[in-house]
């Protein structure tokens, strides 16, 4: 693979398992490790930063420095589990290889995402709607997300039937975790009437938060008080639970 | 013609047929200490020091709890079937899939962690991940087991060895869900 920047999104987006096999070479993937940082980090913030445009005004930069880490976050949290669904006794699925793979998964979704924000962008013209607005984010960023997992599946061994179930823990592991992290970094999008801030507590969760969002969509709203949660948000009590 | 077509079929001992060894005990115990680890992941998003201790080892007793429980009459049963692996070879297959269950748990708690540092769900995606991680491991050793038993030259006793590793796997589910149902109490001390 030539060592330039074009072709390398080139292969990135044509042959992703090309650009995994040539970072087997430890000089080219020295090369096109901060080169794929780059465009990630370039490609999530042009996504972003439309996402941001919802709202407008601060929410740009904010959601546009945000939204690389989205990408590479559940990535970070998430492998080892892919690693431990696929490796066997007789083989171990290397450390690097599952890295680099992950790392141009995540990449190949900030490019297609940065190509997919002009769409966005005219789409959010025309529906305003808060949740809607929300839930094209969710629908694209799944559709986006499945695909670089995709690429994924280039450094694991081959996989067949018997792998079905491996494959759908990680595909739900990795859905579950993409989901709280957009929780925990909101706002992206950010409601037209709420204060903008960069990061909101750590409160609630993903799944209280859908369920909040599903009954204000249908005109419920009974008052919902996020409480702090996990260990970040709460900490340990040592008088708990004794 | 049928001189030519029946040839002499040898007599092997299963005892004779070589079977795939049994994990190293430092991978056993590691496959321990990932169920251990996944148990104190959990443990630390539910906001208390003492069920954070208390829910260490909850999944090292469900799990290798409920394998150590079932194991022996697993082993009983192929016996009296008179099934032709040899007993070393079954519990090798074991000491596979709890080496496979540990290590599924140990890639598996990151993801707890994650939910435990960042949200109160710390208890509802550990048994979902728990739950993955033992239905994985289990295909895995009835794969194991019906290999071991076929491998000991005994292709004809594949479906009752599928039936039997099935129904032990059953019997181990069961014996899990009351192992967890005590850890359960244990742990948030009801």
């Amino acid at each position: 693979m030539e060592r330039s920047l074009l072709p390398l999104l080139a292969t990135l987006l044509r042959d992703p398992r090309a650009a995994l096999d040539a970072a087997d070479d430890p000089e080219t993937l020295s090369w096109m490790v901060p080169r794929l940082l780059g465009v990630l980090a370039v490609g999530g913030a042009v996504f972003g930063g439309v996402v941001g445009a919802y709202r407008g005004g601060i929410q740009i930069p904010y959601a546009a420095l945000k939204m690389p880490l989205l990408l590479v976050i559940p990535l970070a949290v998430g492998l080892p589990a892919v690693r431990a669904l696929f490796s066997t006794e007789e083989r171990a699925v290397p450390w690097t290889r599952l890295a680099v793979a992950g790392l141009i998964g995540a990449t190949r979704t900030a490019i297609l995402a940065a190509a997919a924000s002009p769409f966005l962008w005219l789409l959010w013209s025309v529906v305003t709607d808060y949740h809607l607005a929300t839930l094209t984010l969710a629908l694209a960023l799944g559709a986006l997300g499945l695909q670089g997992l995709a690429a994924v599946r280039h450094a694991l061994p081959r996989v067949g039937l018997r792998d079905l179930g491996a494959i759908a823990v990680a595909v739900g592991l990795l859905g579950l975790t993409t989901a709280q992290t957009g929780w925990l970094l909101r706002p992206f999008v950010a409601r037209p009437t709420a204060e903008v801030a960069f990061l909101r507590p750590i409160e609630a969760d993903i799944a209280s938060s859908l369920a909040q969002t599903a009954k204000s969509s249908g005109r419920h709203y009974d008052g919902w008080e996020a409480e702090r949660s996990g260990l970040l948000g709460r900490g340990l009590d040592r008088s708990r639970g004794e | 013609m049928s001189q030519v077509l029946s040839l002499p079929r040898p007599e092997l001992d299963a005892a004779d047929v070589p079977s795939r060894p049994a994990p190293p005990f430092s991978r056993v115990l590691t496959g321990l200490a990932g169920l251990a680890l996944l148990g104190a992941a959990a443990g630390l998003g539910s906001g208390s020091a003492a069920i954070a201790a208390r829910s260490v080892p909850s999944a090292l007793i469900v799990g290798a709890g409920a394998l150590a429980l079932t194991s022996p009459a697993l082993l009983v049963v192929h016996q009296v079937l008179a099934l032709r692996a040899p007993p070393h070879a079954l519990v090798a297959a074991l000491a596979r899939a709890l080496v496979r269950l540990g290590a599924l748990a140990l890639g598996l708690t990151p993801f707890v962690l994650f939910f435990a540092a960042t949200s109160g769900l710390a208890f509802a995606v550990f048994p979902l991940a728990f739950a993955a991680a033992a239905a994985l491991s289990a295909a895995g050793a009835v794969r194991e087991l019906v290999g071991a038993e076929v491998g000991a030259a005994n292709p004809a006793a594949a479906v009752p060895m599928t039936a039997l590793s099935l129904g032990w796997v059953g019997l181990t589910a069961l014996v899990g869900l009351r192992l967890a149902v005590g850890v359960v109490q244990f742990v948030f001390n009801v």
